[in-house]
């Protein structure tokens, strides 16, 4: 049996990596470990890490989430956004910054709106997992059709402020960091309790229910984790997409499927590529910065292809 | 321990399969459910399982109701085997077979038993249907539970590893097991059960000794197709009287 610990071990390799790198790189490239001026060692502390910190919680929350729901819904395909909490989460943040406006709006305004969306969905998850995906896409369709309404509506500053918000913004993220970090090792740890009640999960509903789960639990929560953690991961960063669908299914291909490998790797491998994908968004057109959403798209889909072929020849 | 059912009902949507259903099922009793398409026999596997709610009726496991049964204590004495489950995810054999609960007996062990050994560290998805089969019988033979639930353990297996499985489902049985099994092959019905339930397209349904209830004159009402027996010096055999090229319609 080949263990999947040194693997684990690659994954924490290439988040460790990607944020020396997410700290180096920007407008200009600075050595992270030191012998710098005052200023570079100011600009790493207040700026860069900050934000390479931020990126890496919201990146591991994302990649978590879409793992739980993955399993949840019973399809490899599915993201963190597939039930409407990140939909809602939009509307809520679009409401803020015209009715409110100022830094805090977003985050409060994409929270309170995620907690919406979720109880949107609840009703729905005693059906079982075909009809919950539907419901999820149905409501995701309502938001996003109160997104468009919602945009329509807005004035000069605050279209330009809510368009930039749902591409994906690490620069603003108000959320405290304590908060992110906490929330996503408590998620962790949550996850790792339930790990092998998650892969029993995996196997199907009546499956896990005849190895001794408690199938309507363990779904309850799922949801409450995922949109928990779906929905802080867009109050501090807005919507940034494929991170929380690509990472679990490489990690599934790359590492293993059992949710205890599984959830940390997730972790690891979705810190990593979101923290990679904004230094590159920041140092690509620097001074300026492409939006991050744009990017984890750019490495994300080719991969997330890639990874789609090859998974065709191996089951057919 | 014994599983017992009290003019059970039972319904899949607002389709009312099978109705005033009383058995009682003990230590080393084979039962084989028996019946057409639609009769009701996966479901009633479900029932017994606890993952699906009778209509009426109750079901009670070592004296209580099966609903009463905490999951994972329910899970402990009731084992299933069912459709393949989801491949996925991509696990592996090993796997699959570690999120089985047991006490006494151990993966390797199951891996040897139904010769799964060289494909332990195999994607599920990987696998042949059979071999995907075999790794559900070794989930199963894995979990110490007292009574075991098969819906067509049979199935996709080639010829030898279908007595393979028959014996090993004999053995079990023996060693003070209760089985019960869903079966389409009569000659295996016939090989392996001492009690048989033979379930009707309509909610009716028949339950005693398999020596009184797998004749052809009854089965043959309840398939609606003519049975031939073929009889050897090793035992006898029920065969569907199929039309070969050439033949007459109607032999005999």
């Amino acid at each position: 049996m080949r263990s999947p610990w040194p693997r684990l071990g690659i994954a924490a390799l290439f988040a460790a990596a990607s944020i020396a790198l997410g700290l180096a790189m920007g407008e200009r490239w600075l050595d992270p470990f030191g012998s710098g001026t005052p200023m570079d060692a100011m600009i790493l502390d207040t700026l860069r890490w900050p934000r390479v910190l931020s990126a890496a919680a919201v990146g591991a929350l994302l990649a978590m989430s879409g793992a739980w729901l993955q399993t949840l819904v019973g399809n490899p395909l599915a993201e963190p956004y597939v039930l409407g909490v990140a939909g809602s989460g939009s509307v809520g943040a679009i409401v803020a910054i015209a009715l409110v406006g100022g830094e805090i709006a977003p985050p409060v305004g994409a929270f309170l709106g995620a907690v919406i969306g979720t109880l949107a969905v609840l009703p729905f998850v005693r059906l079982g997992p075909t009809r919950l995906l539907l419901a999820g896409v149905v409501l995701a369709a309502l938001w996003g059709a109160m997104v468009a309404l919602a945009l329509s509506q807005l004035g000069d500053p605050e279209l330009r402020r809510a368009v930039q918000w749902m591409l994906g913004d690490l620069g603003s993220n108000q959320i405290p960091g304590w908060l992110l970090y906490g929330a996503g090792a408590l998620a962790l740890m949550i996850g790792i309790v339930f790990g092998k009640d998650l892969d029993r999960l995996a196997l199907g509903e009546v499956h896990a229910a005849t190895l001794g789960t408690s199938v309507a639990w363990l779904r309850l929560i799922l949801v409450l984790l995922a949109s928990a953690t779906t929905g802080l991961a867009v109050a501090a960063a807005g919507t940034v997409g494929f991170v929380g669908l690509i990472v679990p299914h490489a990690v599934r291909l790359l590492i293993g499927s059992t949710h205890r490998f599984l959830l940390p790797a997730s972790a690891l491998g979705g810190a990593g590529l979101l923290v990679l994908a904004d230094a590159c968004a920041r140092a690509i057109v620097a001074p300026a910065e492409l939006p991050v959403g744009v990017m984890t798209a750019l490495l994300g889909v080719p991969t997330f292809l890639w990874l789609l072929v090859r998974r065709t020849q191996w089951s057919s | 321990m014994e599983l017992v059912t009290r003019d059970l009902a039972l319904q899949r949507g607002d389709r009312l399969l099978i109705s005033e259903l009383g058995l009682a099922m003990g230590p080393g009793e084979i039962w084989t459910v028996l019946g057409p398409n639609g009769s009701g026999k996966s479901t009633l596997l479900l029932a017994l399982a606890g993952v699906l709610r009778p209509a009426a009726g109750e079901i009670l496991l070592d004296g209580k109701r099966l609903e009463r049964w905490l999951p994972a204590e329910r899970g402990q004495r009731v084992a299933w085997q069912g459709s393949l489950p989801s491949a996925e995810f991509g696990f592996t054999v090993h796997e699959r077979l570690d999120l089985v609960p047991s006490h006494t007996r151990k993966p390797g062990a199951a891996l040897e038993r139904l010769e799964l050994d060289a494909l332990a560290g195999r994607r599920l998805f990987e696998l042949s249907a059979g071999e995907r089969q075999r790794v559900e019988l070794a989930a199963l033979w894995l979990r110490d539970a007292p009574i075991w639930l098969l819906d067509e353990p049979t199935t996709h297996l080639d010829l030898r590893h279908q007595v393979y499985c028959l014996d090993l489902l004999r053995e079990e049985a023996r060693a003070g097991r209760t089985l019960i099994v869903v079966l389409h092959d009569l000659t295996q019905a016939h090989a392996i059960a001492d009690r048989a339930l033979l379930l009707r397209a309509d909610e009716s349904h028949e339950a005693g000794s398999s020596n009184e209830l797998l004749r052809p004159e009854e089965l043959e009402r309840v398939f609606g197709t003519r049975l031939h027996v073929a009889v050897s010096p090793e035992g006898s055999a029920l065969i569907p009287a199929y039309h070969s090229p050439g033949s007459e319609r109607n032999t005999e």
